[in-house]
């Protein structure tokens, strides 16, 4: 995001605590693909991924008033979505007993070329590796990599600790680097 | 002076980031093997994929966006008011939540764990963001619908997720059954 992008996100987020719907609206549309990346690594499911973004933007509005304005209304959004997800975790291992990961969708082979087959199939693994994290971990790698937050904000948005938080994302690195190098990506 | 292993741990707290502190560059320089570990993770970072790279076309998003604007434009209009009036809100909520719950298990013969809740309400009081409420009740009597309500409704209007975060983590597999057949909980949550 530009420096000028992200002034008149700010600039929206005026009208909109003005009660003007139709900036917020505008919100929506600029950080949908964000938000919807966000949930969408995390739960691994198109469907849910776009009705937990759905409701993570319902609720920004609702709560705008408590919007503080310090980690800019992108980074307070992708915490509220991913606090959203979480939940979601959460309550469908309660209801069906375990922590359900979506089968995996079979990229496109045929007629891509050989790069982007590549980067298709690289894709779902890693996708697959976000999956097989435990939840807390999966959002902090997430915020940090993906939406590349500081560690202090995810802390908050985690409701963890600092170390917490820092240790949680190196295990996940760790992760990732000891799947890459079984699969030879190194 | 930084050794390999603090060299590696700083490497991987940055691990998609750009830029990397002046010490850990001083390390690389001299190290070959943590030189090797960065270029390493370097490009690994950079084999991931962008923040948007993910299956969803644009009339995708524009139908999402559609939908999340349709429900914001549903919902009544609320003036928002200034951000002092939340936490004395809660409090008085707090305490009705209290006296509700004592004079309502008297009356229905539930037994309600109130010493618990005053205990919960002092810690409150010092951390309104951590509020959390132990309900326990007898599962033959019939739940008490305004009770269950005042309480998600108190919750769910704190910015704070750990309060939601904790009624999951306490409530019983009855309590849950109830609130996913009587309430959209994922709405609430």
């Amino acid at each position: 995001m530009t420096g000028s992008d992200k002034d008149t996100l700010e600039i929206l987020v005026e009208k909109a605590r003005a009660g003007k719907r139709q900036a917020f609206s505008e919100i929506v549309r600029r950080l949908m693909p964000q938000v919807t990346a966000l949930t969408y690594r995390m739960t691994g499911d198109r469907d849910t991924a776009l009705d937990l973004a759905q409701d993570a933007f319902v609720t920004a509005w609702e709560k705008l008033d408590s919007y503080r304005g310090e980690s800019g209304i992108a980074g307070w959004i992708y915490r509220i979505a991913s606090n959203k997800t979480l939940n979601h975790i959460k309550l469908q291992a309660r209801l069906v007993g375990e922590s359900a990961v979506p089968e995996p969708v079979a990229p496109e082979a045929t007629s891509s070329p050989e790069n982007l087959l590549r980067r298709k199939e690289l894709a779902e693994r890693v996708r697959r590796f976000m999956l097989d994290l435990p939840p807390q971990q999966r959002a902090i790698f997430e915020l940090r990599f993906y939406k590349e937050m500081p560690f202090a904000e995810i802390a908050a948005a985690t409701e963890r600790a600092l170390g917490t938080v820092k240790t949680g994302y190196r295990e996940a690195v760790k992760k990732l680097r000891d799947l890459a190098t079984r699969e030879g990506w190194l | 002076m930084m050794n390999c292993e603090q060299a590696r741990e700083i490497i991987e707290l940055h691990f998609g980031g750009d830029q990397i502190p002046g010490d850990l560059q001083a390390h690389l320089t001299e190290c070959e093997s943590c030189r090797a570990y960065y270029d390493e993770m370097t490009a690994l970072a950079r084999g991931l994929g962008s923040d948007i790279d993910s299956p969803f076309s644009a009339e995708d998003f524009d139908r999402a966006t559609a939908g999340a604007v349709d429900r914001i434009d549903r919902q009544p209009v609320i003036e928002l008011r200034p951000a002092g009036w939340l936490r004395p809100m809660l409090r008085v909520a707090a305490v009705l939540l209290v006296v509700g719950m004592s004079y309502s298990s008297y009356r229905m013969g539930v037994e309600s764990n109130l010493g618990a809740a005053l205990d919960t309400l002092q810690t409150a009081d010092a951390d309104i963001d951590r509020l959390t409420v132990l309900l326990e009740y007898d599962t033959d009597d019939e739940l008490d619908e305004d009770m269950i309500s005042i309480l998600i409704d108190d919750y769910c209007t704190d910015a704070s997720y750990e309060a939601t975060t904790s009624l999951l983590d306490d409530i019983s597999e009855e309590e849950l059954e109830y609130l996913t057949e009587n309430f959209e909980v994922g709405e609430l949550l």
